[in-house]
């Protein structure tokens, strides 16, 4: 949401949100590798320069399960929120942690050789038939173009640039950077690591993940059950009961959602989808006059959906009617930006 | 989020825990024995 080109908006959420990720990198780092030779007991001992290898590729496989992590908390519980607020910022530091990563193995295995490098990683011990001798390393690679690629679109340039279908579809890319990541995990460092922790670890992360996002999905479903329009209208209740400031969300069966918001005794309707990234409108609430998604802080005004001058974003808005001391919505969406007088709660 | 969205979320939650639960334990159950070490006197 801006009139000009700005690389990063700054605010203070923004630098304290980077300030704490910056020292989390760090201590984690610093940690892994004061304990390293403990955790690796091997016979030789684990160099410096692999222990260095291996702290950076743990940590980007954290990040990467904390990315995951964080939308479904986020709508299983609204504490999370502000850990979603800078989610892209985590992203791109995951990507430069796994690059880090990458840069390490190239120059402590793959510089001595006839080979460049990036050629020598896929030749030098490549049994494609074979799942324990599998080049381990092609899955990092490809997980590292996908973070590299999500990271160099994350910018709302191209959000603009490309739309929110394409670029969503872009970044859930993540979600195949996640398992190509557990597979270069399993068919390499578990094949040489004997302790239990490696892998209780990510079966450990794997689980916890599936668990939060089925757990998130199972709510998404029961508010989706939604209500079959009578006379082509859907009853959103008694207006009284909705709190001033904050929505109702509406679900036409089979549609999409309806968020009736409340705003100086009065009603509208607008599509529940934010214009920005498809967050939840229907969660945020009323600031200075405007409807404020709960994801990124984009605003609209609830009575024509446009965001407030100079920004030019709009989302659908809907009709209310009213029928005794109950309102309805009309779920046929006019055209984003279409003003509609606001009900007024009190007939 | 979108209601087509979230149907693509759930199936490839329904999926990737399945497959990728398999590959971690057919790599682990694979894994060759290690190589017995060489201890030799300083």
């Amino acid at each position: 949401m801006s009139v000009g080109f700005r690389a990063v908006q700054w605010n203070r959420h923004k630098l304290v949100y980077d300030g704490v990720l910056v020292a989390a990198i760090a201590l984690y780092l610093a940690l892994f590798l004061m304990a390293g030779p403990r955790l690796f007991p091997a016979h030789p001992p684990v160099t410096w320069e692999i222990l260095r290898i291996r702290a950076f590729g743990s940590l980007a496989a954290l990040m990467l399960v904390a990315i995951l992590a964080i939308g479904p908390a986020a709508r299983l519980d609204r504490r999370a929120l502000p850990l979603l607020y800078n989610r892209r910022h985590l992203g791109v530091a995951t990507g430069l942690v796994a690059l880090i990563h990458a840069w390490l193995v190239l120059g402590w295995y793959h510089s001595n050789g006839k080979l460049p490098g990036p050629v020598s990683v896929l030749a030098s011990s490549a049994h494609w038939s074979s799942l324990t001798g599998f080049p381990f390393e092609l899955p990092g690679i490809l997980a590292l173009a996908i973070l590299l690629v999500m990271a160099a679109t994350s910018h709302d340039f191209w959000l603009a640039l490309l739309g929110p279908p394409r670029w969503k579809a872009i970044h859930m890319a993540v979600y195949l950077a996640f398992a190509l990541v557990l597979a270069h995990l399993a068919l390499g460092e578990l094949q040489s690591e004997r302790s239990p922790l490696l892998p209780a670890l990510m079966l450990l992360a794997l689980g916890g993940l599936t668990a939060l996002h089925l757990a998130a999905a199972a709510r998404e479903r029961s508010v989706d059950r939604g209500s079959a329009p009578v006379d082509g209208l859907v009853d959103i209740g008694r207006p009284e009961t909705i709190p001033e400031g904050r929505a109702r969300i509406i679900v036409p069966a089979g549609g999409e959602r309806i968020a009736v918001f409340r705003h100086g005794g009065r009603l509208s309707a607008v599509s529940n989808l934010c214009g920005h990234q498809n967050g939840p409108l229907g969660e945020g609430r009323i600031i200075d006059g405007c409807i404020t998604c709960p994801w990124h802080g984009f605003q609209f005004r609830p009575e024509d959906g446009c965001a407030p001058p100079p920004f030019t974003d709009r989302i659908a808005t809907y009709r209310l009617v009213r029928q005794g001391d109950r309102v309805l919505v009309d779920p046929a969406a006019l055209p984003a930006g279409t003003r509609v007088e606001p009900l007024a709660i009190a007939p | 989020m979108r209601r087509a969205h979230r149907r693509w979320h759930l199936l490839a939650w329904a999926i990737l825990p399945v497959a990728l639960g398999v590959l971690i334990l057919a790599a682990l159950a694979l894994r060759p024995a290690p190589l017995p070490v060489e201890v030799r006197a300083p």
